[in-house]
């Protein structure tokens, strides 16, 4: 049975696990003053006075929650993320950047994201309508998979920001041509580090991230490279995969 | 058939037709009154050299250079200028929604066309004829409208434009590809051809500002008055300094 990779159409329901109450609101809004103010800011613009340390001169900084380009989603680019997205980022964390937050308990984390929605109007008068989904597992990374991963990484030119060696050194990175939409330097990831994988580390996410891009940063989309149903996306999966000796974080 | 029976058969079609305008939001006044304004837009003053694009990858492809002259004109007369009516409201405009699709087509590593103009409701189709990827990052401010590969032979990809404003066009790979498309709430808009000629059609009577952008010569706004019916013809005239700025 192969794999079926959908890029489908539809009208999604938010999670229904979102609270928008006005209790669940001001429980959002009290975990955010508590947690996650001093990055992200009082209005959500990413200005908190931990995000000057963070990262003044390069991204990525601080999420701004009054712009509606989330990197990390499963939609398509230039689409608002789901609230399931939303989650997803909140319990993993961002390694290097943001600590996951599975402290929170998963009703306090819903009322988080319901506070964080508020900050830009994008999510009260567009709605979420092209979902990526991997509706089947991964291949097996067999030798002959990743080969054709490798052999997929070059044909796609991953390599001119990831560089050959996938370290993030590519041609286009070294010349410095690379900044995300703030004009600030960005360094692509280093693939054989897979614990550093800022939108996660699974095979799912990894796919994820091909396919979806990182809007406002200059990784794009590269979902119309694969046709639908395809099973090829896992090579490239199983070949980054393989690059890294460290283990799935 | 008695009066009264006619009267009332008028009625129920005129009410018929109230309810079919109401339901289909179907705007009487805004497909057939309004005047077209023609013109040219004008520069006479002194052309500056054209860029020399430094081509940092795939120079075996798209070349080591590319001279590009942003400032195009033919007797005085600019290309690629747009020409809009600013400040009409969104009632005047209701359905006249084109959902038309432009077409932005990666060719010979230069972004074709480079200045567009588009409605919000339009699509922007996405091309790519090089035998090389490129990816097309379009963004409005600092925010991704859409980021997309398309390898060589790839697919198209089509894109809503869901926001008026002017939409940047740049591809991260090639840092020295570069378009614009100016994104309008409403169909009163056009863009110079090679003669410089532009043409906006029903726009509606009353005072109006006419607004020019160019990419090098930047904005110029006018006021014009526009009749009831009847054409109005305007030349709209850059100062000779607007380059040396």
């Amino acid at each position: 049975m192969s794999l079926y990779l959908a890029i489908t159409c539809i009208a999604t329901s938010q999670a229904a696990k979102l609270d928008r109450s006005p209790e669940a609101l001001e429980k959002g809004a009290t975990i955010y003053h508590r947690a996650c103010i001093f990055c992200h800011g009082i209005a959500g613009k990413g200005d908190g006075p931990a995000a000057f340390f963070a990262s003044s001169y390069s991204a990525p900084r601080p999420k701004d929650f009054t712009r509606k380009d989330y990197k990390f989603r499963s939609t398509i680019s230039g689409e608002l993320p789901t609230d399931q997205d939303l989650f997803r980022t909140i319990t993993n964390g961002i390694p290097g950047y943001m600590p996951p937050f599975e402290g929170l308990t998963e009703t306090e984390r819903w009322n988080v994201i319901a506070y964080i929605k508020t900050f830009s109007p994008a999510f009260q008068t567009e709605h979420v309508n092209t979902l990526i989904t991997l509706e089947m597992p991964p291949r097996p990374a067999t030798s002959d998979s990743i080969a054709r991963g490798r052999m997929m990484y070059l044909e796609l030119e991953c390599h001119v920001c990831h560089g050959l060696d996938a370290t993030g050194h590519g041609p286009v990175h070294t010349q410095g041509d690379l900044k995300d939409n703030t004009g600030l330097p960005i360094q692509p990831t280093n693939l054989t580090n897979l614990p550093s994988f800022k939108n996660g580390a699974s095979p799912q996410d990894i796919a994820r991230t091909i396919l979806t891009g990182l809007d406002g940063a200059p990784m794009p989309s590269y979902a119309s490279a694969f046709s639908s149903p395809d099973t090829s996306i896992w090579h490239m999966v199983n070949y980054v995969l393989s690059l890294s000796t460290a283990t799935q974080p | 058939m008695p009066d009264s029976t006619m009267r009332i058969t008028v009625d129920i079609q005129l009410a018929i037709l109230a309810l079919v305008i109401v339901l289909t939001g179907y705007d009487v006044s805004a497909q057939s009154i309004g005047a077209p304004i023609t013109g040219r837009v004008i520069f006479q003053g002194p052309i500056p050299p054209p860029n020399e694009l430094k081509v940092n990858i795939d120079q075996g492809f798209c070349g080591t250079t590319i001279t590009h002259q942003p400032l195009q004109t033919q007797q005085g007369s600019v290309r690629d200028a747009v020409v809009s009516i600013e400040g009409l409201t969104a009632e005047v405009t209701t359905d006249t929604t084109s959902q038309a699709v432009h077409i932005l087509t990666n060719r010979q590593c230069v972004f074709r066309s480079r200045i567009g103009i588009a409605q919000v409701g339009d699509q922007i189709e996405i091309r790519n004829d090089d035998p090389l990827m490129h990816n097309t990052h379009i963004r409005l401010g600092e925010t991704t409208m859409v980021n997309v590969v398309i390898v060589k032979n790839g697919r198209p990809i089509r894109k809503t434009i869901q926001t008026p404003g002017m939409l940047e066009v740049k591809c991260d790979k090639h840092k020295f590809m570069q378009g614009y498309v100016l994104a309008f709430a409403h169909p009163y808009v056009s863009v110079t051809d090679t003669t410089g000629h532009f043409e906006i059609s029903h726009v509606p009577a009353g005072l109006h500002t006419l607004r020019v952008w160019h990419e090098t010569l930047g904005v110029l706004e006018t006021d014009i008055e526009v009749p009831t019916t009847g054409d109005v013809t305007i030349d709209i005239k850059y100062p000779h300094s607007s380059t040396s700025q």
